[in-house]
């Protein structure tokens, strides 16, 4: 459990990354927390890492799908559409 | 999974007058028209689908079940449970919590139908972190230390003293790739759902069914190891 403190050490600022990206720090510890980056270049090199690691984790997501991704859901839709209950039928039972 | 069909009660009266009582707008009126497209058998409405969530569903089914091709088979089925129910879908919830709903149900319903050829102990289950050993403890001076308790012990050194094309190689990431798979399965969910999709941390708390605090601690050892795994890459000659 936190103390109200008016300093942190470095292990507790990175303790404090994430509610700090998400906006999520109360008023005083957030006061404390940027004044601790400013005061530590380490810490706020550790910070940047992270915001690197996030910017790097959602590139994840904007690589372009496979060509033929939207073949077999594509089969589906049509069969689906024309009521062909074939290509519908399960491939397990829930 | 369907929502209630809003059909009118039969022994309902008609309202008398329905310029005075308008029908409140549904919550999620765009994935309404986007419902109602695809009852229409609206292909391109459908396609705009795929585009948008097949990856997003794909990679998500890759954290219940380890196999590519199983995952294919989940999404596949995923796809013909979203078209079976479409009628059902009235707009109150997103479209896309619907959808993803439908597919961790697949995902988590297959990932037991394998359990049952695979060894137990050969599955990773659903872990308490709880006791997960703190990352990057033995970077910091023990809190009884004489001198700067809590600081520093081994700092991190600047990336951005790399060269671009270091950081930003495929290598990268594949090791960013590499580092959330191999992630314990609660922090995979919800890096993927917040850092890779970035659904809002509300949407990731309803949808996990996760405190907002729970999720964050997850979203704090998941973010700490992956990276760490950069780093180690980056250290590498």
């Amino acid at each position: 459990m936190m103390r109200t403190p008016n300093s942190l050490t470095c292990r507790e600022a990175v303790d404090l990354i994430t509610d700090y990206l998400d906006a999520a720090l109360p008023s005083p510890l957030l006061t404390t927390y940027e004044r601790h980056l400013t005061a530590c270049p380490e810490c706020d090199i550790f910070l940047r890492q992270i915001r690197s690691t996030i910017w790097l984790t959602h590139r994840l997501a904007l690589q372009p799908a496979p060509p033929g991704t939207r073949e077999a859901p594509l089969r589906v839709f049509r069969a689906w559409k024309n009521g062909d209950q074939t290509i519908l039928h399960d491939t397990f039972d829930i | 999974m369907s929502e209630p069909s809003q059909a009118p009660h039969p022994c309902a009266e008609a309202p008398a007058n329905t310029a005075t009582a308008p029908t409140p707008l549904p919550a999620f009126a765009d994935d309404l028209r986007t419902a109602q497209a695809l009852r229409a058998g609206d292909e391109a409405a459908f396609v705009a689908l795929i585009d948008r969530y097949h990856v997003a569903m794909l990679r998500l089914a890759l954290v219940y079940v380890s196999d590519r091709a199983v995952a294919e088979e989940v999404v596949q089925d995923a796809w013909i449970r979203v078209l079976r129910g479409i009628h059902g879908y009235a707009g109150r919830a997103a479209l896309k919590t619907w959808l993803f709903h439908i597919l961790v149900n697949c995902a988590k319903t297959r990932a037991q139908r394998e359990r049952r050829s695979v060894p137990f102990s050969a599955l990773a289950d659903d872990a308490d972190d709880a006791d997960e050993a703190p990352i990057d403890a033995d970077r910091f001076l023990p809190p009884d230390a004489p001198r700067h308790p809590g600081g520093w012990l081994a700092p991190p050194h600047a990336w951005d003293e790399l060269p671009e094309e270091r950081l930003l190689s495929r290598e990268t990431y594949a090791r960013v790739e590499h580092a959330i798979v191999a992630l314990p399965p609660r922090q995979r969910e919800v890096i993927t759902l917040r850092d890779i999709e970035e659904w809002t941390a509300e949407e990731v708390c309803n949808f996990l069914g996760l405190s907002e605090s729970n999720q964050r601690v997850l979203l704090h050892r998941a973010r700490l190891r992956v990276r760490q795994e950069i780093e180690r890459y980056l250290r590498e000659e």
